[in-house]
């Protein structure tokens, strides 16, 4: 029998160890290390529970128990909706008008993949958001055709020969993003909160395009991609009119000022700094760090989109996200 | 020979079950064909394969036979996790939808593991069921799930690196016919209940329940696996399937072609597997579609009413004119060993198989049941990646029948001094 099922024999100590700081840097180089070699994580035992993060020193604690978390800088989150002044994404977006494959879970899902391949900002480019899109499509989708649609958008006419090349592209993403991606709900609604006002995080899906039936073969008619040179298909069961949506006006807002930081940004939500400040960290502090809480310590809270009981209230501002 | 022959041919059924993620078509098929014909060669020889290693479960906490095997072999310094050869494949285990599994050895640090071949199509790239497997269980850490230690990805190819675990409750149960032994039973359920409270506190599902997904160690201890199906439900309106979920093991709401399921949806699968783990048979079994699977569990619990489950009506495949009327039956008198047991017993199964979704115990509460209060109180607070067997007491019981060592009752747990 392998060690390993003798969890016993490698699990650490305590769940609720205390870490000092000498520690957490400790912990910050075994992340590192941790990344080329999945399997060393172990000994760094589950996450801690964080469900009173008052105060600096428990703060901290529930920071480091979150296990890896990302900074998100003002500029990434303002190069992520800038990818939104693209016209193309934009008559993409408007395209798919009953967000079935754009709604603001989705997109926010191609936020936190650009921030887990740690993109530079020269990566936040159009075909790099299509592919992080159809990853999100890929894992919480079971409709599985529509999301073929993105194709024709990212590959132009010919993308009957290119689409293998984008799948590969597609498989690189998930490998950068170290396999992992799965997205919590809480995650999602972090990003969000960011700028919660944001026209993409308006892109609410309606309730009767949740379920899905999978198609069969002897259906005569197979769903084919639009592209860009058709319009967007008429909706019986959203039965919306097609007309100049309020999402592109508000685009041409947001675009204008691509960062209406109001709320959480403007309260300057340096985290509290750890004593194992990340490298963003010392380079600014015009950022918004964000972590959603691993389901370990998640558990403790209530389920998601019920923050007030998560103890990490908005005001501390702590918004992270979470990589595990 | 010949009950072994029965034997192999019941356990051909649930390897083919295992196949793929099944339509009922294709279960259909496999019920002919399982009465009617010989079983192919090929399957014949996986389940040499499969039997050899049974039997030898029962003293594979040395799986090398004694050997040492330290000493034959030189650890490799410097190998790295991620690279095909740092793993050794020894056998073939099984075939599935979109993967073939080798038993193999880590050349890092001599541990036994499961490689997971995934089968690549150059056009269409990682399967999706992979990409999901994959993703979530690189976020679970937990005694009753299976654990993936290490991925390796090429141009051609994209292995998984689970943790070895050496058999599976399918052919558990097909090694003791007849129904488990009722302690075993409340262990297997403890665990299978603990494993899916941490799933579904993550807000994720696994979708396909059945007994050769829950894989068992020589110590008894269970873990769920094959999360190629699974998904996290914690995003709202996401688009659900509702092809999923074994037919057998398919809850009556899915089955009417609701796609608005959550938890309850994995609930009723270990309800159908705790009734099969005590009966020694599919509590709802050999349909060959979504009515009749319907039409079997309406036997049970009757034809349901709006005043009984209300919404039911609405649900896509719900025609009442269609089905047979059907009165409520006590779960003692279908399934016999109920009535021999306690009857917080027959109470669990019927908190578990509750045609409304909305009625279903939860896992979390289920873990609660008085059904489980004959057990330790501390497997209550063990930590999530701590086996129940670290608690002291805990341990199978040797059972009844064993169809390799018939005549003779064996003991099931090791000393032990002889893990390594």
């Amino acid at each position: 029998m392998m060690k390993h099922t003798n969890s016993w024999c490698q699990t650490p100590p305590s769940v609720t160890v205390r870490i000092k700081p000498t520690t957490a840097r400790n912990l910050q180089l075994k992340r590192g290390l941790w990344l080329k070699r999945p399997n060393q994580q172990k000994g760094q035992g589950p996450p801690g529970k964080t469900q009173n993060s008052r105060g600096q020193e428990e703060a901290l604690k529930a920071k480091l128990s979150c296990g890896p978390t990302l900074v998100i800088q003002r500029q990434e989150m303002a190069a992520f909706f800038k990818l939104f002044d693209d016209d193309l994404i934009q008559d993409f977006l408007w395209m798919d008008c009953c967000c079935k494959i754009t709604d603001k879970y989705l997109l926010a899902m191609t936020f936190v993949y650009f921030k887990r391949a740690r993109f530079s900002i020269r990566e936040h480019t159009r075909i790099n958001f299509f592919i992080a899109l159809y990853l999100a499509n890929t894992m919480e989708e079971d409709e599985e055709e529509s999301k073929y649609e993105i194709f024709p958008w990212a590959l132009g006419k010919s993308w009957r020969k290119h689409f293998p090349g984008f799948l590969k592209q597609r498989d690189a993403l998930w490998a950068r993003i170290e396999y992992r991606a799965a997205v919590s709900r809480r995650c999602c609604e972090e990003v969000m909160a960011i700028v919660p006002s944001h026209f993409l995080w308006q892109r609410e899906r309606a309730e009767h395009h949740s379920g899905a039936q999978r198609q069969y073969g002897d259906r005569d008619e197979v769903q084919m991609p639009r592209g860009p040179s058709a319009s967007p298909a008429r909706c019986v069961l959203c039965a919306k009119d097609l007309g100049p949506s309020s999402s592109s006006s508000s685009s041409s807002s947001a675009s204008s000022s691509p960062l209406p930081l109001a709320g959480s940004l403007s309260l300057e939500t340096t985290p509290p700094r750890g004593p194992a400040p990340r490298r963003s960290c010392r380079r600014t502090n015009a950022q918004c760090s964000c972590c959603c809480t691993e389901p370990d310590s998640q558990k403790h809270c209530s389920p998601p989109g019920n923050k007030d009981d998560c103890g990490a209230g908005q005001d501390t501002s702590m918004d992270w996200i979470n990589e595990e | 020979m010949q009950n072994l022959r029965q034997a192999a041919t019941e356990a051909f059924h649930r390897l083919g079950l295992k196949q793929r993620h099944l339509g009922y078509e294709e279960l259909s098929d496999l019920e002919d064909s399982n009465y009617t014909s010989e079983p192919q060669p090929h399957w014949f020889h996986t389940l040499q394969v499969r039997r050899l290693r049974v039997q030898r479960s029962r003293s594979n906490s040395d799986p090398l036979g004694g050997k040492s095997f330290e000493q034959e072999f030189q650890w490799k310094t410097g190998l790295q996790f991620g690279t095909a050869t740092s793993y050794l494949n020894l056998e073939k285990l099984g075939e599935g939808a979109y993967a073939t599994v080798y038993k193999g050895i880590s050349r890092i640090n001599g541990h036994l593991v499961a490689l997971k071949v995934i089968r690549m199509k150059t056009e269409e790239g990682v399967p999706f069921t992979a990409i999901r497997e994959a993703s979530l269980l690189k976020g679970l850490k937990h005694a009753n799930i299976v654990l993936l230690h290490d991925i390796i990805h090429t141009r051609e190819s994209l292995t998984f690196v689970f943790e070895y675990v050496q058999t599976d409750l399918a052919q558990y149960m097909t090694q003791h016919p007849g129904g488990l032994h009722s302690h075993n039973v409340r262990i297997f359920m403890f665990q299978l209940l603990r494993g899916l409270s941490y799933i579904h506190g993550r807000r994720i599902l696994h979708r396909d329940l059945k007994p050769q997904n829950l894989l068992i160690s020589y110590l008894g201890e269970l873990k769920l696996a094959d999360f190629g199906l699974a998904r996290s439900k914690s995003i709202p309106s996401q688009t659900y399937s509702s092809e999923v979920v074994t037919l057998w093991y398919r809850p009556p709401d899915v089955l009417l072609g609701s796609t608005d399921y959550s938890t309850a949806l994995d609930i009723w699968g270990a309800g159908c597997i705790f009734i099969e783990m005590l009966q020694g048979a599919p509590a709802f079994p050999g349909v060959t579609d979504v009515f009749e699977q319907l039409q079997k569990i309406w036997a049970v619990l009757g034809v349901p009413t709006e005043e009984n489950w209300p919404g039911v009506s609405e649900l896509p495949n719900f025609k009442p004119e269609w089905f047979l009327p059907c009165e409520p039956q006590l779960f003692r008198n279908v399934w016999k060993r109920l009535g021999q047991l306690p009857y917080k017993t027959e109470d669990l199964a019927q908190q578990l198989l509750r045609a409304a979704p909305r009625d279903r115990i939860s896992a979390q509460d289920a873990l609660q049941h008085l059904y489980f209060n004959t057990l330790p109180p501390p497997l209550v607070h063990l930590r999530d990646t701590v086996s129940v067997f670290k608690v002291p007491g805990v341990r199978l019981e040797a059972e009844a029948r064993d169809i390799f060592s018939p005549g003779r009752r064996i003991r099931p747990s090791l000393p032990l001094t002889k893990c390594w």
